[in-house]
């Protein structure tokens, strides 16, 4: 890192907060740039294939938002808010996709990229309160990734604009602290997930609910093809739920940490085409990106050590 | 010289800035706000309850309002309003619960359109994109239309998560599926009037229907120990019907509801208590 410039504001944090490591050094500047770009491209996608072609079925006069359907998110008590609900006439279905995917495609090639994010991330949420039922908790995973990246210089690496003061060629780094939250962010979903499906789901703690996720049309994209045994169904979801749960503690131990974020990437990936949830494996799986050592420190690990070695390079946890 | 890296030159500002200090205020409040906004979903709070469109939010109401302890009461309520209003402002919403109450059905919705007998047409069924033709057989890929599916889902919910056997009495049961239609007036009659329109528009010979129903079409699954192909057999529960031509008077729900005691179609108060 000694050849790094490091870019951005340094927080002053307080009290033991500042000696603590994790929080404070500064980390390449490739990891954040993987979440934007990864961030980016996956929102143009997004854009482009489940909403353009949908626009008028989605937002404006004769959709399935109007008129108002959503109009008391967006009234007191509530501070929700949404552009296209505001401007309704300079935000149309047509704008708002061209202006989201200009954003997102900004975002992914690093020009003004924190401009790009503010924009992503305003008609996100407006777009989020305009036609709530269009979407799913992936959406408001997209709304944090964006939120957090027009508040970071997460065009330092791998942009085509290259920060002020970083001289032509020269490496960058951060501080790590909107990494950090985003680390907390998936943490806290996965552990209140647990919690919740402990507290109040029956079908989780009887061990039935992988046999009805699995054998639900609609939810599930393909029908069993033979008959799965009651002991993998439940052992299925005793396993999600102790994943979820223990999920905190798990990346706390260096021998666990690799294994749960593998299992939690494998989740998302297999929930992606097994179940119709949209792309909110997608956007989750985006969460995991600032864990992969981007700037190359996997070349000069020793192919012969475990996984538990690799494991330390995913700097997402206090060592 | 960075001291808490020791590299040399960086660019970036000293801490103690004004920017510096807000962020790092910033910071701070964000490593409370994250896990706090979870938590505190899961603390009763004096809040009013929630009707109208789902709003997905998760938290939990006080429901002896008497016996509430001051002054954590208080804090607890305050904790819950700001955490609620940053959410809505930032986008940054919390209360995870994912496929907590997965229910042991599918629900999807039919809209039929029907004419006057003087038209002479027979009853069109539009069917829901994601409901397959053979439950036991099916298989598709992501779909762009994939959104859909959260917006079809919904309109039907209420049959997918409740059933007589969860509300076993029967007046409860028609209060509750009452609720649920007049609560999602807004986007039932919005939804109906879209597949009517999608309709009308592919067949533009054909007039204006003069009742536009929403049916729920229940598809059981089989229970855990049988065999996926012993599927029980799907059952069709009427749920709401829009009338395109009727004249709604300003304090009534647009929909008339699906009375399951009367097996009729009843018109409903907006306020109407229930």
């Amino acid at each position: 890192m000694s050849d790094r410039m490091t870019i951005g504001v340094r927080p002053m944090l307080p009290g033991c907060l500042k000696h603590w490591h994790w929080l404070t050094a500064p980390v390449p500047a490739e990891r954040l740039a993987a979440l934007r770009i990864g961030t980016g491209l996956l929102l143009l996608l997004d854009v482009l294939l489940t909403y353009y072609p949908f626009r008028y079925d989605y937002f404006g006069p004769g959709s399935l938002a109007e008129p108002n359907v959503f109009i008391e998110r967006l009234t007191s008590p509530h501070w929700a808010w949404s552009l296209l609900h505001w401007f309704p006439d300079v935000f149309t279905p047509d704008v708002t996709c061209v202006a989201w995917a200009g954003a997102a495609l900004a975002l992914a090639i690093g020009f003004f990229p924190r401009i790009a994010a503010v924009i992503a991330w305003a008609f996100a949420v407006s777009v989020y309160n305009t036609n709530a039922y269009l979407h799913n908790s992936g959406d408001l995973i997209r709304q944090h990734l964006l939120f957090f990246l027009m508040l970071t210089p997460c065009g330092a690496a791998w942009s085509v604009m290259t920060p002020a003061g970083l001289p032509r060629g020269a490496k960058a780094s951060i501080y790590p602290w909107a990494l950090r939250l985003i680390f907390l962010q998936l943490i806290v979903m996965y552990f209140f997930n647990g919690v919740y499906k402990l507290a109040s789901g029956l079908h989780w703690r009887d061990g039935a609910v992988m046999h009805y996720v699995l054998h639900t049309p609609g939810w599930c994209r393909w029908s069993p093809p033979f008959d799965l045994p009651i002991w993998l169904t439940a052992g299925l979801s005793y396993f999600v739920l102790a994943w979820e749960l223990l999920f905190p503690v798990m990346v706390l131990i260096k021998p666990a940490r690799f294994w749960a974020l593998m299992i939690g990437a494998g989740f998302h990936v297999g929930t992606f085409f097994s179940l119709e949830i949209g792309p909110f494996g997608l956007y989750a799986l985006m969460c995991y990106l600032p864990l992969i050592p981007w700037e190359g420190k996997t070349a000069r690990t020793d192919a012969n050590k475990s996984d538990v070695a690799v494991a330390e390079y995913l700097e997402c946890v206090p060592a | 010289m960075n001291e808490l890296t020791g590299q040399a030159a960086t660019n970036s500002e000293h801490p103690n800035t004004r920017r510096g200090r807000l962020l790092v205020l910033f910071v701070v409040f964000q490593f409370v706000v994250i896990p706090l906004g979870s938590y505190i979903k899961m603390i009763p709070v004096r809040m009013p309850p929630h009707h109208g469109e789902l709003d997905g939010d998760l938290q939990t109401r006080v429901s002896e309002p008497s016996q509430c302890r001051e002054p954590i009461q208080t804090i607890y309520d305050a904790t819950a309003w700001a955490c609620s209003r940053w959410a809505e402002v930032s986008g940054q919403r919390q209360g995870w619960a994912l496929f907590v109450t997965f229910g042991d059905r599918a629900s999807f919705p039919i809209v039929e359109l029907q004419w006057p007998a003087s038209e002479q047409r027979s009853t069109v069924r539009l069917s829901s994109h994601f409901e397959p033709d053979d439950p036991t057989n099916y298989f598709y890929w992501p779909e762009p239309c994939c959104r859909m599916w959260c917006y079809d889902n919904r309109m039907v919910l209420f049959h997918a998560a409740l059933s007589r056997t969860m509300i076993p009495d029967a007046e409860e049961f028609r209060k509750a599926s009452f609720d649920a239609v007049r609560s999602l007036r807004r986007s039932t009659s919005a939804y109906l009037r879209w597949k009517t329109d999608h309709y009308l528009q592919a067949n533009p010979d054909v007039p204006p229907p003069e009742h536009v129903t929403l049916i729920a079409r229940v598809l059981p699954d089989p229970r855990p120990g049988k065999s996926y192909r012993d599927r029980p057999a799907a059952l069709e529960i009427p749920h709401a019907r829009w009338s395109p031509a009727r004249t709604i008077p300003p304090d009534e729900v647009p929909l008339e509801a699906w009375d399951p005691l009367e097996a009729k179609f009843v018109r409903l108060k907006i306020s109407e208590p229930s």
